[in-house]
């Protein structure tokens, strides 16, 4: 590595910060921002007070024999939080230069390979990721005692283990994304991860089965995490020794791994033209609009069930609710209830909200088209709501059958199903009427490609997050407070509240356009001005 | 025979309108707070003329094509198209121009067969007629293998060919195009250059921005020149082609480049390490 090289990372670096810094002084850059702040404060303040050098000290004090068993777990959490938090949050090597980007600098193919990589690594939520690694390996060293220098070079071997797992993971994924069907087999395999994982590491608490966990701990003990807590805490020098080498090994696999997977071609888009259809299921169904709406319709659920997140979001919405069966504890039939009202309001209301709560946002340039095409501009926005709200609605009559049939064993009343049904109404109507407002006083050019990275404004993000949490507790506590029999008694609440939520719809639908109107040119370009 | 086929249906001779004028401009305002983008302008346009309308990088020309299609409200001032009074609302107005706008405004996760249909249902269209134009338009644009890829996929000469195939489907009576040659490769600006022509001596009207002077030249018969927000000067550029000048001030030029130059200002920045 020369002193020029030196000289055109650092300056690439800065470049880095500069973006983010530049990013993070926009309005919706301050809000995330805040939200990062506020989440990264929250995530330090609980591993410090709990654990990194604390648990470090816990652990090699208390149960000096077990320290390697409990390091292993712990760096184990630490490794799926780097690769969660790329893969989820699009942090790390995600939201660093891209190869296309870096070609324009004077670097070689390695150059621009190795600041790729360091870029990716000093990405500032990695870095907290890193700290708190040191943090947990120094908590070890410092009570459980051995060389200093073992404990920073296994450590500093394992992140760089643990960056290269994540950034393998991601070049497969954006790889199998590349694929006609890839958004659906990786949506599917999330999905089982998400739905199946917690329900069986549960059952598998539950079961007490120790052989399992036996197992499991060995599989772990081949893995970096392992690797590393065998070098950090080994009992013998060869086992200290063997562990070292057992990671050096998988930091040159993933290395190679990732080598290989980036010198792989690209697939180019080009696919052999087709005839063209000019009638299908979209055509049908935004025929039901009538005319003023079709053709607006027609695009907007082009554009809802090509977009890989909301056809991601409304495969899932079914799974999500019956989830709830498995993973929320409850005792008996009330508990079910609550936790059933709850999902299907939380399900009904965040299914494939991103397009709807930003509604322009996926339009970028095109938004410029509805100001001189023949129409009122608010239609766009309505033809975009109703497309959103006819698939929502889809989502939750498919969910809604689904759970009859999982909770045929439960006692169900029809004052029950009544209670559900308008409260999953009742949400749909609610989130699609904020939705109108969302769009136009909280508007954000948004990533059509993106499909797990939460790209979507404040005013969205807070109707999303207050729509999940007021209602999981407001209604869970009230179940558990009022008790089913009297909470059936007032089984025509809900019944008032979705005409409530219907008619504040209706409301917002007309009473949105003269907003809209004051603030079209703005929205324009705020939208299309960012992408020209 | 496909190709003869959109050119005498999308440019139909017959279609002329009645309005001797076909755009009236009259002193038009649009400030973005402290900054005035343009200034009191005011301007006609004769139908049936192929119109440039130019100007340096900021003078004002997409702001003034944006308050002329709807895109932008003008803080003060008059605009009147084919006779009647323009605004953002105008819709019966807006069926019968067409407009390739800055930035293009496609929607990028669509066909081209999809766009182009889009635009032509909004307008109104028969389906019939749609689906005609549509596979005519993506023949003559040399488009019709791409049927597979969406727009994001297009190249950017192929998207300027999609979205000017938009501006026209609905045989519009006025067509604003911003910059319409820029990226498209020889033989797609010939072939648009033909169609325009064809489109304007069938009585209709164009009214483009672009910075390729020479083009305005072989193919503009009248020219604004405009500069800070304001017209610098206006007039006749055909005769150029036989041998005439145009004059300013009572200057001569011999080009519009020369023209141009001496109204916007030469710029000369001494880079002396070049």
């Amino acid at each position: 590595m020369n002193n020029d090289f030196l000289k055109r990372f650092l300056a690439l670096v800065r470049l880095r910060y500069k973006l983010i810094w530049a990013h993070a002084r926009t309005g919706n850059g301050k809000i995330a921002m805040l939200f990062a702040l506020y989440l990264i404060g929250g995530f330090v303040a609980l591993f410090f007070a709990l654990g990194g050098v604390g648990i470090g000290f816990a652990i090699t004090s208390i149960e000096p024999e077990r320290a390697e068993y409990f390091a292993r777990w712990m760096l184990f959490g630490l490794f799926v939080n780097g690769i969660g938090l790329s893969l989820l949050f699009g942090t790390g090597p995600r939201a660093a230069f891209s190869e296309e980007a870096l070609r324009r600098y004077p670097l070689d193919d390695r150059e621009r390979f190795l600041v790729r990589q360091l870029i990716g690594i000093l990405d500032p939520v990695w870095l907290l990721l890193i700290a708190c690694t040191y943090g947990l390996a120094i908590g070890f060293w410092w009570l459980g005692g051995g060389s200093i220098f073992r404990t920073l070079l296994t450590t500093t071997v394992f992140i760089v283990a643990n960056y290269l797992a994540t950034i393998v993971l991601l070049t497969v994924v954006g790889l199998v994304m590349e694929t006609r069907r890839g958004s659906g087999l990786i949506g599917t395999v999330v999905l089982l991860v998400v739905s199946f994982g917690p329900l069986a590491i549960a059952l598998l608490i539950n079961s007490r089965k120790a052989a399992v966990w036996n197992a499991l701990d060995i599989l772990l003990k081949m893995t970096p995490p392992g690797a590393a807590a065998g070098a950090l805490l080994g009992d013998t020098a060869a086992n200290v020794i063997g562990n070292f080498i057992l990671l050096l090994v998988w930091c040159l696999a993933l290395l190679w791994a990732l080598e290989k997977l980036e010198a792989r071609p690209h697939s180019t888009n080009q696919t052999a033209a087709a005839s063209i259809v000019w009638e299908d299921y979209t055509d049908q169904l935004s025929k039901l609009f009538g005319h003023r709406y079709a053709p607006l319709v027609n695009k907007s659920l082009r554009y809802h069930l090509r977009c890989n997140m909301i056809r991601f979001s409304l495969i899932t919405a079914p799974v999500i609710v019956l989830a709830g069966k498995y993973l929320i504890p409850h005792k008996d039939g009330q508990g079910y209830f609550a936790v059933s009202l709850a999902m299907f309001f939380i399900m009904s209301g965040a299914t494939a909200a991103a397009m709807m709560l930003n509604a322009f946002g996926y339009d970028n340039a095109g938004i410029r088209r509805y100001a001189f095409l023949p129409i009122r501009f608010v239609d766009a926005l309505r033809a975009m709501n109703l497309s959103s709200l006819l698939l929502r609605a889809f989502a939750v009559f498919i969910s809604f059958a689904l759970w009859l049939v999982f909770y045929s064993s439960q006692v169900l009343s029809l004052r029950m199903l009544a209670m559900m049904l308008s409260t999953a109404l009742a949400s749909l109507f609610l989130y699609n009427a904020l939705g109108f407002w969302t769009s136009v006083f909280s508007p954000k050019s948004m990533d059509f490609d993106a499909m797990w990275n939460n790209r979507l404004s404040f005013g969205a993000n807070a109707v999303i997050i207050g729509g999940v949490l007021i209602p999981f507790w407001g209604l869970i506590t009230a179940v558990n407070r009022l008790g089913l029999t009297t909470l059936l008694r007032f089984w025509w609440v809900p019944l008032l509240l979705m005409m409530a939520c219907a008619c504040l719809y209706i409301f917002s639908f007309f009473a949105i356009e003269t907003s809209l109107n004051s603030r079209r040119e703005r929205l324009i370009n705020l939208i299309a001005g960012a992408r020209d | 025979m496909m190709i003869a086929s959109v050119e005498t249906e999308t440019i139909n001779p017959n279609s002329t309108t009645n309005f001797a004028t076909a755009v009236r401009i009259s002193n038009l305002t649009k400030r973005y707070g402290n900054l005035t983008a343009v200034n009191d302008l005011s301007l006609t346009v004769p139908t049936g003329k192929m119109f440039g309308f130019l100007g340096p990088n900021g003078a004002g020309k997409s702001t003034t094509i944006g308050c002329l299609t709807g895109l932008i409200d003008p803080t003060s001032g008059m605009i009147e198209l084919l006779g009647q009074e323009f605004n953002s609302n105008s819709i019966t107005l807006k069926r019968r121009i067409g407009v390739m706008p800055e930035g293009l405004g496609l929607f990028d996760h669509l066909y081209a067969h999809e766009f182009l249909a889009f635009n032509a249902r909004i307008y109104g269209l028969e389906e019939s007629t749609i689906r005609n134009r549509v596979e005519e338009l993506l023949e003559a644009m040399d488009l019709a293998s791409a049927t597979n890829k969406r727009l994001a996929d297009f190249s950017t000469g192929m998207r300027k060919k999609v979205a000017f195939a938009a501006s026209i489907i609905h045989r519009p009576d006025i067509l604003f195009l911003d910059e319409p040659f820029e990226s498209i490769d020889p033989a797609g600006v010939a072939m648009l250059k033909d169609w325009l022509r064809r489109f304007v001596s069938g009585g209709r009207t164009v009214f483009m921005t672009t910075h390729v002077l020479e083009t305005v030249e072989r193919l503009c018969d009248d020219v604004a020149i405009i500069n800070h927000g304001k017209v610098a000067w206006r007039g006749d550029v055909s005769q150029l082609m036989t041998g005439g000048k145009l004059e300013n001030s009572g200057e001569q030029f011999d080009t519009l480049e020369s023209l141009f130059l001496h109204l916007v200002g030469e710029r000369h920045g001494d880079l002396g390490w070049l």
